[in-house]
């Protein structure tokens, strides 16, 4: 019988999914998070070059950047893109325009669609499809906010859609109802004491992302809520079910802390 | 495997739906490359994801696709370097824990955490040509690329790691079970 070679087989060597999960969205996170500045000289030599600029300025003083104005077939519209902001025309037809935003804020006015119109904006995480509104769709790691000024958008993502009436915010996140947002939902659910919808939508997670990012986080939950509940026995359950996934860190300590005694 | 060309054009235009998937495809292999040089599975994790942001910051100092794994190791290279140096403590008071399994599709975990041993008491120039070339597969001109180093070099730093590796095996293993450089060298 051949001898496995394990130096080779460590080539196919993976870590765990949610691992590998975790390493996208923190690098993801990382990378798109203001870098801080490492030497105190940077900033005194930027402050430096500011009173330069300034100085120079004074007497050739700059017009203010004009907002970029597209006219679509059919669909008239106005973008102000901010300067982080990565942003195409991903489709555009007689009664359709799709753009697309990968990074950053840009921000919409957008007149009123004519019949069978469309205008859309798609961000890695979703969609968002103008009713006739000006609003603004900012690119985060995990989520893309959504701030409405006027009007209405609809914010869809697989299945999911809502509208976003004007004076509103919405969130549309990576992993959409099942990511963070769930568990924040959960968390203000049980802190208002709507103890069955909290668990509700832990569990809802759980069963739709087993190796999400937040099964910690939802797991861990549902732990602290089985031993609020005072059932010893649900609540030795549960913290063993997050112990046999995350058994090191304060998290496990903590429960192990907790689990009532048999 | 390489990097697809148009991914990596992509990414250079800074497409945020192109460096998700590069991160998907490359946080298990940059991961992997931070075990095997030495660091625990949670600073590894912390590493792979510094590497991949460095690369999203960096990536128009990669020339071209063809290069793009060297580039990237060679961050890795730094990023783990630095890694090492802040737990120097560990090695030097010897406060070395067990280490735990990292990886969950593999040789299984005794087998790892062996290799994993014997990686570490070898000379880290020669782990480091053992890893790239036995475990990942790169041919001894493309290690020379990413350690920075001529090819002879790197054919005399695998000779030697695989000897060393050999015996330090035997010792570990004296059963002689699974030996991990039983095939013969290219």
């Amino acid at each position: 019988m051949t001898a496995p070679d394990p130096l080779r087989a460590l080539a196919e060597a993976r870590p765990d999914p949610a691992v590998e999960h975790r390493i996208a969205e923190g690098a993801m996170a990382r990378a798109m998070a203001p870098r801080r500045p490492v030497w105190p000289l940077l900033a005194a030599a930027a402050a430096a070059a500011g009173v330069a600029l300034w100085w120079g300025s004074r007497a050739q003083p700059t017009l203010p950047t004009l907002p970029e104005i597209r006219v679509a077939t059919g669909v008239r519209y106005q973008v102000t893109q901010g300067a982080d902001a990565a942003f195409q025309v991903a489709r555009e037809s007689q009664d359709q325009t799709v753009v697309e935003l990968s990074s950053g804020t840009a921000t919409f006015a957008v007149e009123p669609l004519p019949p069978g119109g469309e205008f859309a904006v798609e961000t890695p995480h979703g969609r968002v499809e103008v009713v006739g509104t000006r609003f603004s769709v900012t690119v985060e790691a995990r989520c893309t906010r959504v701030d409405v000024a006027e009007g209405t958008v609809r914010v869809r993502r697989e299945a999911d859609a809502f509208l976003v009436p004007a004076g509103q915010s919405r969130s549309i996140c990576k992993g959409g109802l099942e990511g963070e947002a769930v568990i924040r939902a959960a968390l203000d659910d049980l802190a208002a004491g709507r103890v069955d919808a909290g668990r509700g939508r832990l569990e809802g997670y759980l069963v739709e992302q087993p190796r999400g990012l937040f099964a910690e986080d939802a797991l861990f939950h549902l732990a602290l809520l089985a031993r609020r509940e005072g059932d010893a026995a649900g609540a030795r359950l549960a913290i063993d079910r997050f112990l046999a996934r995350f058994p090191t860190g304060h998290r496990a300590d903590r429960l192990r802390a907790l689990r009532p005694a048999p | 495997m390489a990097i697809d060309p148009e991914l990596f054009d992509r990414c250079r235009r800074a497409d945020a739906l192109a460096w998700r998937r590069l991160y998907r495809d490359y946080a298990g292999r940059v991961f992997r490359w931070a075990v095997l040089r030495g660091l625990r599975a949670m600073e590894a994790e912390d590493a792979a994801q510094e590497v991949l942001a460095i690369a999203y910051r960096r990536i128009g100092q990669c020339a071209a696709a063809g290069a793009f794994d060297t580039w990237l190791y060679q961050i890795t290279r730094r990023v783990v370097a630095n890694a090492r140096r802040k737990v120097w403590w560990r090695r030097v008071f010897a406060v070395e824990r067990v280490p735990e399994p990292a990886f969950v599709d593999g040789p299984g975990p005794e087998l790892e955490l062996a290799v994993r041993a014997c990686l570490a008491r070898l000379p880290a120039d020669q782990a480091e040509v053992l890893l790239l070339a036995d475990v990942e597969g790169y041919t001894r001109e493309e290690v020379a690329d990413m350690i920075g180093r001529p090819p002879g070099t790197v054919a005399s730093r695998l000779r030697l790691g695989r000897e060393a590796f050999r015996g330090l095996w035997a010792d570990l293993r004296p059963d002689g079970a699974a030996s991990p450089l039983a095939v013969e060298e290219p």
